[in-house]
Order: structure tokens, then C-alpha cells, then sequence
């Protein structure tokens, strides 16, 4: 069940550019809004990174299209890794012009409304996260200012994203930013003498900017996250579970990855038990972190995590006092150049899905309708590096089959794709035979082909009329090594 | 006593995404409910529909059973005239009577659907014998033990002391009269460690399988009432060691030093029995 992926290249030392005011002391580097526009920091046709670490509670990229607005600023690039409902402002500058190019993991909310509906002036640009490293990285995209978003800031103006008001546990996909932006500017509402531990060093950081508050906490990590109480969720939990235990995988040095989602969280429950039961340590678990793998840590069930990103208050608590909770880039965690990338690393990753077609591929990017929703994240690099991808899904959603005979964005192909796992029943990729079979002669497991699968969506929901998209790209999807996958059309 | 039941999940009648998913909830049995769980100006729509999802989704495995309202309501002879014309395995007749399950029957002659006696009130517990032996269309009973504290005037607990003697008359005369017997659900939802204690329970009074109200319920429940892994593999050492006590014609044998004799060799065939109903794979 090994995957090759072709088209790495390895991963080449690049000399980054160094400002001087990168070696100043924090008191030379704290300065106002107002002296960075008086300074032409900003000016037509830069662009601009952020992360998206505070989530749907981030303050600071709003008070970047603030600025932009004022100054009035023409044809920005905003290179994002995520882009949330949070950020509503940033349409208004894309209907002006202000904004003409955006690059995202992930776009949800009011923005995605409005590219899909054509306003943006190029097509957006939709990456993993693994590929926004390799892009910042190996500059395919140069930067020319960083506004990072920075929990803590040191009296060395180190940053770290693990204490304050507005701590998010970690700020992994913001390291390729500092290391590679023209000017690195960190917004902060906690100054403290000197952080416990470095993420960002000062010596990436130009300017230091204080303010009241950089985020809602309530909208940066949920306080708990919750396994799912549906029972036909749990259902499908329980059985993607059996094949986990089944693949010949779930052994000592297992590794696993799985969302933040109810029915994701009950895969990490069910393992818990098996793992349990078989006396199985695993090596480690990665990705974005919930009290559930941080539980499955705590239990001596896996040797480390690896987090990119915390999605609940646990997992902030755990990475501050945990050693064998660690704190990763997106590069490590998925840039396919990168040599040491975790996610290559991976036995088994359980992922969700908007739509999957008769060829495995799967869509997280747009709705049936053909509406930018979403984006990769990390979907295209975990299940281009682990041994064993799992979707998991509801057959019908919406009174929508999840299958299809073609997906209408390809976020992930499907040559990535081993195991779809419904209430209704199984279907596994024809190319692991050995799988199948196994499952089917040791298992109760309802076991089908992806088209009798289909066939039973079908029976109950009828057949799906075709939406007409118009011809018009209004985004590009790329995968991780830096092809194009497909194209989102502007919706009628 | 051929249907094997190990959970039966209540589902209320009116409720089309429960309709439609039902076969997907791992419950052996499912009760569509057109009686408590559908208020009363609910009851036709409840019947509507169901007609309707009878008609659309093939019948599969699972054993369907609809619970209709009891004699003394207005809504008894509507809901079998309907319900007689599906094609279903069991009506459970709530509050059942000697009077009302001997009306029920009539009304089956013609058809193949049997009967499961609801058993709720302190009278029908002590008449259970005559209600069994009211039509041979009878082929198990639910204890409803939230009624029947009701009639009792007592409290119901989760340790369920108070029941204790009404769960085992009825589990003993079932098993006399070779009807399968359900037992009450335990009605905390959230509490699996507790279900799973009461179950345990349930299955060493004699009862075959346990009624649940969420569909949470039924994994635990059937995983209790299913042989384990170790169980079937005591039995099949038990049943190998027999065969070849046999013919050495040995009538009693030792294995792992304890003395196996007849009763312990029917008990790893109905092991291996129950494991095969229960459809676990274990070769």
C-alpha cells in the first residue's frame, strides 16, 4: 500500500534576504500602524502574507485591509494560509480592485462568495499547506511583507504562539513566512521579557507592532472539541476503525492522523480502545491537535505528537508542558521538498469529503453547486504520504450523494485515495485486493464497489441533475508538487 | 423460537431520517412506534409515512416490528387495518391483554405477521402464562417496566432492585412456554457503563435480548448478548474435545482441568449457535 510521489525534488538551501533593522532590540523594532504607512512599508502591487493560527477569532488581518483600504492601495496579493469568515472586509477590497490575487489553503465565508461569483481580478490561487511552504520556501512566491499575528512577543522580539491572551498553541504555518517576507512586521497584545520557548526568532523580525487585542479568543480554538453523537456517525467511526485494525498496520510504531471533526474524533476514540486492548504504542500522531490525541498521548499511546496547529484548549495546555507534544512547521509537517516532511511518515490518516467520484478522487474545495467552501488544508498532503487513507462519510448528505460520477472540483486525486467508509458500506480503491479480501473473510464489514456504493445513493435520491457552471476560471487548484489539478468556474 | 433479537430499537413512526436509516443502526429488530412516542395529533401522519417508507425500501434482515396503540384507544382497530397490510414480522401490542391480544389475532388470521405482547401493568405480570397462551400468534414479550412502576406506585432506579422479581417471572415463563422475552430499556442515555451492567443482568435472568430507545444504545447491547471471542474459543476446544472423547467413548472428559460433561458440551453448541446467528466471524 506504499505511494511513491513523483515529481520531489530535494529540498535546496536558499539565501534569504536580511534586513537590518532584523538585528535591532525590541525597543527599536516597537513601533506604531502609523509609522510603518508614513515609512512606505506599503505600497501598489506588494504582496502580503498572513497565517490563519487565530482562526475565525483573528483580528489582524482586518486591521491589514483597514490599511490597505486607507491607503488606498491597488493591485495586492494576499497570501494567506487560510482565509475564514472572520475575514468579510477583504471583499470589499477585492470588489474595488485593492486586492487582485489571493493565495489560500482555504478560503470559507463571505470571501469565497465573492470569488466564486467572479469579482476577484485573477483567479485565486488554492494550495495545501504542504505546498504553501514549498512555495514560500523555495520563492515560486516572494513575499514582501509578513503581518503575522503573534500571541507573545519577547523583549528580543522572539515570538511565540503558546502564551497570552490569545495564545493558539502553536504557529506553524507562519515559520516560512518570517523566514522568507521582505519585512516580517509581528502584531502582538502580550510583550513579556522572554518567552519559553522560541517559534519565530527575533533576528526574522522587523518591526513589532502592540495593540489592545489580536484576536476572540472564543473564535481561535473551540474550549473542547466534541466526538460525534450521531449514531450513524459513530457508526461509521467504528467501522473505519475495523479496517484500521485489519490493514496490518495497527502495530507497535503505528502512526495516525485525523481531523477535528465528530466523526474523525470518534475514529481517535474507537483506536483508543483498540490500542488499549492489544497493548499497541504508536509512534506518533501529527496534524492539527485535540484533546483526543493529546488523551491518546497522555496515555502512552503514541510517542509524540506532532502539531502544526491546536484546535482546542487542551491541546494549547498540553503543547506548554508536555515535551513529547512538539511543535512543527508546515514545511516538516507537509512541504513535499522538504526531506524530513512528517506526512510521508504517516500509516493512516482519516479525511472528510464533500464529494467523491467512481475514480476515488475527492472534492473539499467547492459544493455540488460548484461554490469555492473550502480547499485542501492538508487533505492532498496527508493522503499523498500515508499508507492507508480513509474518508469518512455520510452516503447522503443533504439528500446528496457523496459519490459521484465525477467529483466537480478535484482537491485530491484519487490515486491517493484507498478507503471510503459510509453508513451504508465500504468501498476500498481495487487496487488493494489484498485488503478486500481480508476484510471481507475476517470481517462482518459491508464491503462494495465504489459503483455499487453509488447505485444505492442513487436508489434513494434519484438521479442528480448537472449544474451548469459558466466557462470562466475564477480559481486554480494546485497540488502539492506544484501541477494543476483542476479549475473553479465563476457560478451563474 | 427461531427470531434472534438482541436489541430492538424503538423508533418513533413519524420520524423520516430515523425511517429511512433504520436498517443502518445495527439494531437485530427495529419497533416503528405509533404509540407513546407519536402524540396524538401525530397519529395518522405516523401511519402515512410508514406506509409510504414500506413501500419504498425493500425488506431486509433486520426484523421489523410496529407497535401499535392498545385496545382501549380509538387509535387500535385504524392501526391494524393499516399495519396488517405491511410487510413486517411482529406487531407489539402495547398493554397487552388476554382480551386484547385474543382481538389482535383475529385480525391476523390472513396474514403472516405474529404477535409480541407488551407486558406493562402488575396484572398482566402475574397473567403472563394466559397471555402467551391467549393465540399461538405470540411469540415473545416486551417487559415494559416504566408502566408497570407506574401501576406499582414505585420508583424506578438504575440499579433496578425494585424490578427484580417481574424481570424474572417473566424471563422464566417465557422460557417455559418457548417464547423469546425482551427486556425493559434502560432509559438514561448517556449512562453506558450502567446500560451495560443492566444488560448483563438482563441476560443472566434468561432474557434473549433488551429494547432500546437510542440508537447509542444497541452496540452495547448486542455485543453483551453476543458470545465473546474467548467464549467461542472455550466452546470449540469444548465441542473438538468432545468428538474425540466420543470416540474414544468417554462420556465425561477433563479439559483445562475442569470436567466437561453433557450440559457444558449444549452449552458450547448454543455458543457456537448464537456466534453464527450473531453473525461473527471467528475462524
Amino acid at each position: 500500500m506504499s505511494k511513491t510521489f513523483d515529481g520531489i525534488k530535494e529540498y535546496q538551501y536558499i539565501n534569504y534576504e536580511f534586513s537590518k533593522n532584523k538585528a535591532l532590540q525590541l525597543d527599536n523594532k516597537l513601533v506604531t500602524l502609523e509609522h510603518l504607512k508614513e515609512n512606505n512599508v506599503f505600497f501598489d502591487g506588494m504582496t502580503i502574507s498572513f497565517h490563519h493560527h487565530l482562526r475565525n477569532g483573528d483580528y489582524v488581518a482586518n486591521m491589514l485591509f483597514e490599511i490597505i483600504e486607507e491607503l488606498a492601495l491597488k493591485d495586492i496579493t494576499i497570501v494567506a494560509s487560510s482565509i475564514f469568515p472572520v475575514h468579510k472586509p477583504l471583499v470589499e477590497l477585492i470588489k474595488n480592485g485593492n486586492v487582485t490575487s489571493i493565495y489560500a489553503a482555504y478560503i470559507s465565508g463571505e470571501v469565497a462568495d465573492c470569488i466564486s461569483a467572479g469579482y476577484l481580478k485573477n483567479p485565486v490561487y488554492l494550495h495545501s499547506h504542504g505546498a504553501r511552504a514549498r512555495l514560500l520556501l523555495n520563492k515560486e512566491v516572494t513575499i514582501d511583507l509578513a503581518f503575522i499575528a503573534a500571541p507573545s512577543v519577547d523583549k528580543s522580539s522572539n515570538i511565540n504562539g503558546s502564551e497570552g491572551p490569545s495564545s493558539c498553541g502553536v504557529l506553524g504555518y507562519a515559520y516560512a513566512d518570517a523566514l522568507v517576507a521582505k519585512t516580517v512586521v509581528a502584531i502582538t497584545d502580550n510583550i513579556i521579557n522572554e518567552v519559553n520557548d522560541i517559534e519565530i526568532s527575533g533576528t526574522n523580525v522587523d518591526y513589532v507592532i502592540e495593540v489592545d487585542s489580536i484576536g476572540d479568543a472564543n473564535g481561535i480554538v473551540s474550549g473542547t472539541t466534541q466526538v460525534t453523537k450521531d449514531p450513524l456517525g459513530l457508526l461509521i467511526a467504528r467501522n473505519a476503525t475495523k479496517v484500521i485494525e485489519h490493514s496490518g498496520l495497527l502495530k507497535d510504531g503505528f502512526s495516525f492522523q485525523t481531523g477535528a471533526g465528530g466523526i474523525s474524533l470518534a475514529v481517535a476514540m474507537e483506536l483508543e480502545k483498540i490500542m488499549i486492548k492489544n497493548k499497541i504504542k504508536g509512534s506518533f500522531a501529527s496534524g492539527g491537535i485535540t484533546a483526543y490525541l493529546v488523551n491518546m498521548l497522555e496515555k502512552n499511546l503514541f510517542e509524540k505528537l506532532y502539531d502544526v496547529q491546536c484546535f482546542d484548549l487542551d491541546a494549547v495546555a498540553s503543547i506548554k508542558r508536555n515535551k513529547n507534544h512538539h511543535k512543527m512547521s508546515a514545511s516538516f509537517y507537509a512541504n513535499p521538498y522538504d526531506r524530513n516532511n512528517i506526512v510521508k511518515d504517516l500509516d493512516v490518516v482519516i479525511l472528510g469529503a464533500t464529494e467523491i467520484d467512481l475514480d476515488y478522487n475527492v472534492n473539499v474545495t467547492t459544493t455540488s453547486n460548484g461554490v469555492l467552501m473550502g480547499g485542501s488544508g492538508g487533505h492532498s498532503d496527508t493522503a499523498a504520504g500515508a499508507k492507508l487513507t480513509i474518508i469518512v462519510s455520510k452516503l447522503i448528505a443533504g439528500r446528496i450523494s457523496v459519490i459521484r460520477d465525477q467529483v466537480t472540483t478535484i482537491t485530491t486525486p484519487g490515486e491517493s485515495v484507498d478507503v471510503l467508509v459510509t453508513d451504508y458500506g465500504i468501498a476500498i480503491n481495487p487496487k488493494h485486493q489484498e485488503l478486500i479480501n481480508n476484510l471481507k473473510d475476517n470481517t462482518n464489514l459491508k464491503i462494495y464497489t465504489i459503483e455499487e456504493l453509488y447505485k444505492k445513493a442513487l436508489a434513494l435520491t434519484g438521479i442528480p441533475k448537472q449544474i451548469k457552471l459558466s466557462d470562466e476560471i475564477v480559481g486554480i487548484v494546485e497540488y502539492r508538487d506544484g501541477t494543476i489539478l483542476d479549475y473553479i468556474y465563476k457560478v451563474k | 423460537m427461531d427470531t434472534y433479537i438482541r436489541s430492538a430499537l424503538f423508533i418513533p413512526a413519524n420520524n423520516p431520517g430515523m425511517v429511512q436509516s433504520n436498517e443502518l443502526l445495527e439494531a437485530d429488530a427495529i419497533i416503528f412506534d405509533l404509540e407513546d412516542a407519536i402524540s396524538i395529533n401525530q397519529k395518522d401522519s405516523a401511519r402515512f409515512l410508514l406506509d409510504e417508507a414500506f413501500q419504498f425500501f425493500e425488506k431486509t434482515d433486520v426484523v421489523r416490528i410496529v407497535r401499535i396503540n392498545p385496545l382501549e384507544t380509538p387509535f387500535f382497530y385504524d392501526d391494524i387495518a393499516l399495519v396488517k397490510k405491511f410487510d413486517i414480522d411482529f406487531i407489539m401490542l402495547a398493554k397487552a391483554s388476554v382480551e386484547s391480544v385474543k382481538q389482535l389475532a383475529q385480525e391476523l388470521v390472513d396474514t403472516n405477521i405474529k404477535i409480541i405482547a407488551l407486558i406493562e401493568s402488575a396484572y398482566a405480570v402475574i397473567d403472563i402464562e394466559n397471555i402467551l397462551k391467549a393465540s399461538s400468534l405470540v411469540k415473545g414479550i416486551l417487559f415494559g417496566a416504566e408502566d408497570f412502576a407506574l401501576d406499582m406506585q414505585i420508583v424506578r432506579t438504575k440499579k433496578s432492585d425494585e424490578i427484580l422479581v417481574a424481570r424474572q417471572h417473566l424471563a422464566i415463563t417465557c422460557k417455559a412456554l418457548n417464547v423469546f422475552a425482551l427486556d425493559t430499556p434502560f432509559t438514561d442515555v448517556e449512562d453506558f457503563e450502567m446500560l451495560v451492567a443492566d444488560t448483563m443482568k438482563a441476560r443472566n435472568f434468561g432474557f434473549s435480548g433488551k429494547a432500546c430507545i437510542n440508537p447509542r444504545q444497541v452496540n452495547y447491547v448486542n455485543e453483551v448478548f453476543s458470545p465473546s471471542l474467548e467464549e467461542i474459543t472455550y466452546a470449540l476446544e469444548v465441542i473438538e474435545s468432545a468428538t474425540k472423547a466420543q470416540l474414544e467413548g468417554l462420556g465425561v472428559f477433563s479439559l483445562h482441568g475442569k470436567m466437561v460433561d453433557a450440559p457444558i458440551i449444549n452449552r458450547a453448541k448454543l455458543t457456537i449457535e448464537n456466534a453464527k446467528k450473531a453473525g461473527i466471524k471467528y475462524e
